[in-house]
């Protein structure tokens, strides 16, 4: 499931457990269900922070260094 | 020649001299359209001038209606006509026979036919595919030298941080089309979800590389979403209208690449806190409804209404008159016999004639032999206690 589908439930859960009426039962499956989406999410959001950009050159992939990037040319 | 001549005279004079003059005869003249008047004859006055000077210009009717452009001040264009003198106005004149759109003038003609043609195709009416929400990896095209790559990526970083793929190519020069063409086909075999291509700013002869047809039709094609972030919000190039989103520059490509981090972390947060605000209304929500339902019980219950209208009949008993006394007691009476009525529907007073109630597992009433099966566990109800039993037979 894509971020934005997780985003989406969680956002339907959310308004569900809002609108309802609706049995014990149900709105506890429903908080668990909203809690873990919301988990879920914030590690996704946490892992983004290692993601890497790289150059393809030559059919080769390099990774790209921002730090190391000629100032003067850009 | 006499001692004198009269104006006409020597106008037509000069006219003579200068139509007579072979190099006048066909003259290819450039200049900048200034004062232009295009009378209801269909003829068109102008002056055409340079930075040092100017020249009356006039076009025949006949030529001017056969312009394929409109021909306004300003333009820079291209005259191929003769020189002549007007004798009335005792003016020389250029008079045009053809008029071409000169450098930009020239190109931008030619754009606005390619436009033209391509709209006419359909191709810009193709559905522009949809800007991911969160790209996977995203297949930057540009120069690899330029402040593009750093100014596109380090906003990416700022803002929410995706796998960027840099795809290096020509973006200007005779060679560009194709080389960015080339480049795009490279990142097809990268699992590319959104395609940005740019350029960062630069003059309007760079822009070309992003009208070429070529690229514009194989841009259509494509079943990637494309940003595009060619130039200025001035400079509109034909690969604008055959992608997902125009941007301004770079940093506005990655604005649009992929939302706030920041502002995703404030909402799943608030959402979260919602979930257990939700729940914890619930609870209270049942707790309020359980006493409010106690309340109800206890206030209903019917052996209580009774028991309260006896002892209000009761006391009224004291105080009223003894004549009286009889109704009252036909009326306890009457509320006695409500009340051994109820007591004895009630089923569990049958349990103490020695009647039994047979439930299932779940502990609901079975109130037919089709609802047991042999071997079932099935809970009695009798009078003192329950019973757990196993059916051995079902006999119909």
């Amino acid at each position: 499931m894509s971020f934005e589908d997780k985003l989406k439930e969680l956002e339907d859960i959310v308004s569900k457990m809002e609108s309802e009426q609706l049995e014990l039962e149900e709105s506890i499956d429903l908080y668990k269900k909203a809690n873990e989406l919301a988990k879920n999410l914030s590690d996704e959001l946490n892992n983004s922070l290692k993601k890497m950009s790289f150059i393809v050159e030559n059919d080769e992939v390099k990774e790209l260094d921002l730090d190391k990037m000629d100032k003067k040319d850009i | 020649m006499s001692e004198y001549l009269t104006v006409s005279k020597l106008n037509q004079y000069i006219k003579s001299l200068i139509e007579s003059e072979f190099s006048l005869l066909n003259v290819v003249v450039i200049g900048e359209v200034s004062g232009l008047t295009k009378h209801y004859t269909g003829h068109f006055y102008f002056t055409l001038k340079d930075e040092n000077s100017q020249i009356k210009c006039m076009m025949f009717s006949t030529y001017a209606s056969k312009l394929d452009f409109s021909l306004e001040n300003g333009m820079k264009i291209l005259i191929k006509g003769y020189v002549g003198v007007y004798d009335k106005g005792g003016t020389y004149q250029l008079y045009c026979r053809e008029i071409e759109l000169y450098g930009e003038g020239e190109y931008l003609l030619k754009l606005e036919k390619l436009k033209k043609k391509l709209s006419e195709e359909g191709i810009f009416d193709k559905e522009k595919k949809k800007i991911p929400f969160l790209p996977n990896r995203i297949g930057l095209i540009t120069s690899s030298t330029g402040a593009a790559i750093y100014d596109y990526i380090s906003t990416i970083k700022k803002r929410f941080n995706v796998e960027v793929y840099v795809f290096p190519c020509l973006v200007q020069g005779i060679n560009a089309p194709k080389s960015i063409i080339d480049a795009i086909k490279k990142s097809f075999n990268y699992d590319i979800d959104l395609l940005v291509i740019t350029r960062g700013g630069g003059s309007k002869e760079d822009l070309k590389v992003f009208n070429d047809e070529s690229l514009i039709r194989f841009v259509s094609d494509i079943d990637i979403p494309l940003i595009s972030a060619i130039g200025h919000k001035i400079d509109t190039t034909l690969i604008d209208y055959v992608s997902s989103f125009n941007a301004i520059t770079p940093t506005d490509a990655a604005v649009n690449s992929v939302p706030s981090l920041l502002e995703l972390k404030t909402k799943i947060e608030a959402l979260s806190k919602n979930a257990d605000r939700l729940l914890k209304r619930k609870y209270e929500e049942l707790f309020e409804r359980l006493s409010s339902l106690a309340v109800i019980i206890e206030k209903n219950n019917i052996k209580n209404l009774i028991k309260k209208n006896i002892d209000r009949v009761l006391l009224l008993e004291k105080r009223v008159d003894l004549s009286f006394k009889y109704k009252i007691n036909s009326i306890i009476k009457k509320l006695n016999l409500i009340n051994d009525k109820i007591n004895y529907l009630n089923p569990y007073n049958l349990l103490k004639s020695g009647y039994g109630l047979i439930n299932n597992q779940d502990n609901k009433l079975i109130t037919s032999i089709n609802d047991v099966y042999e071997n079932q566990e099935i809970i009695i109800d009798i009078n003192g206690g329950k019973i757990k039993a196993i059916v051995k037979e079902i006999i119909k």
